[in-house]
């Protein structure tokens, strides 16, 4: 697995990163019950930009990413915590190695490297994220593929 | 005068016609530099970043969705909805005007100094945007999924969470329960596109 880079961050940052992140860069499947180590982070459902998704789905995105890169790893731009809110700038890194399943479609590996600037805003309830606010340069990432063209 | 974030909200909204005026509205709200994703950007060229957006948009509208504010920083998501009536460039090329309403999903992390926006950290969702304006595919694969046609958008559909019941790869003409999520809406449109109706 690629290494955590951070920025300063202090208190809820690092607690609900450090249950976060690894949840996401280190392989699902090596976990003996997946679904439960997500819950232990997310509510079920967790809402995600105003749509309630169920811990499954969260687990069989982390796995659709996984297979899609390899290698994965965030380094932390800024955050910005309260008592009940995370927000973290970050670029996830990665080799892109299998089927990538785009908003456009399914582009096939083309074992580049990528990076793709993410922000996520996220809701803490009862210490587990309850929302999510984020939004990711899937245009970049396309873009980087050489993946995207005007239509 | 102290920064909020319904005053960002309306100084992006109705830019001030006069470059003189535009140029001290920003002043009031941003340093110079300003630090954009790690790139230094003056004042005046964020102006002109504005001014030029003025004319690929009309009518737009921001509306904070989600704020976090600390001592020195504020996050903010938004929805920024607007006509797209001028030419638009992006990384991939210019848009020709659409005539289309757009609804972009932005959130910005800003560093408060002084009282005025020094950095700015900023995600915009321009793959959707693109994507409504019907500007963009994918390019140059073999495999993609829009290469499968039809049957792939209703896969993808079904298999990122129910827009599409069960049945529906056995009844293609019909398709219901079209939920608002992205990946969601973009399987939808291509059966829309397709003729289906939901």
């Amino acid at each position: 697995m690629a290494g955590q880079r951070r920025a300063k961050q202090t208190g809820v940052v690092i607690a609900v990163l450090d249950r976060l992140l690894p949840l996401w860069t280190q392989p699902v499947d090596s976990r003996d019950n997946a679904e439960a180590a997500f819950r232990a982070v997310y509510a079920d459902p967790v809402v995600v930009n105003g749509i309630e998704m169920p811990v499954a789905d969260m687990v069989g995105r982390a796995r659709a990413l996984q297979r899609a890169f390899d290698g994965l790893g965030m380094d932390i731009l800024d955050a910005v915590e309260t008592p009940d809110r995370v927000v973290i700038a970050f670029l996830m890194r990665g080799r892109h190695v299998g089927p990538f399943i785009s908003p456009l479609g399914t582009v096939a590996p083309t074992h580049r490297d990528i990076e793709v600037r993410v922000i996520d805003i996220l809701a803490v309830t009862a210490g587990v994220v309850s929302a999510i606010w984020v939004v990711s340069d899937d245009l970049g990432l396309l873009r980087q593929l050489d993946a995207a063209k005007l239509a | 005068m102290a920064f909020t974030v319904d005053g960002l909200m309306r100084l992006w909204d109705d830019l001030p016609a006069d470059p003189a005026a535009l140029e001290a509205a920003f002043r009031e709200v941003y340093a110079d530099p300003v630090v954009v994703n790690g790139e230094r950007r003056t004042l005046p060229e964020l102006v002109a970043m504005a001014s030029g957006m003025r004319s690929v948009f009309a009518d737009t509208r921001r509306e904070a969705i989600e704020v976090v504010e600390t001592p020195g920083h504020v996050a903010v998501a938004f929805r920024l909805r607007g006509r797209h009536v001028g030419p638009l460039p992006t990384p991939l090329g210019t848009v020709r005007p659409t005539g289309r309403t757009v609804d972009l999903r932005i959130i910005d992390i800003l560093t408060i100094t002084d009282g005025l926006i020094g950095a700015v950290q900023m995600v915009a969702d321009d793959l959707d945007l693109l994507m409504q304006l019907g500007a963009v595919t994918l390019a140059g694969q073999d495999n993609q999924l829009a290469g499968e046609g039809l049957a792939g958008s209703y896969r993808q559909a079904h298999e990122l969470g129910g827009c599409c019941s069960p049945d529906l790869l056995a009844r293609p003409a019909t398709w219901t329960g079209c939920a608002p999520g992205r990946r969601r809406r973009v399987a939808c449109r291509r059966l829309a596109a397709s003729g289906c109706r939901s």
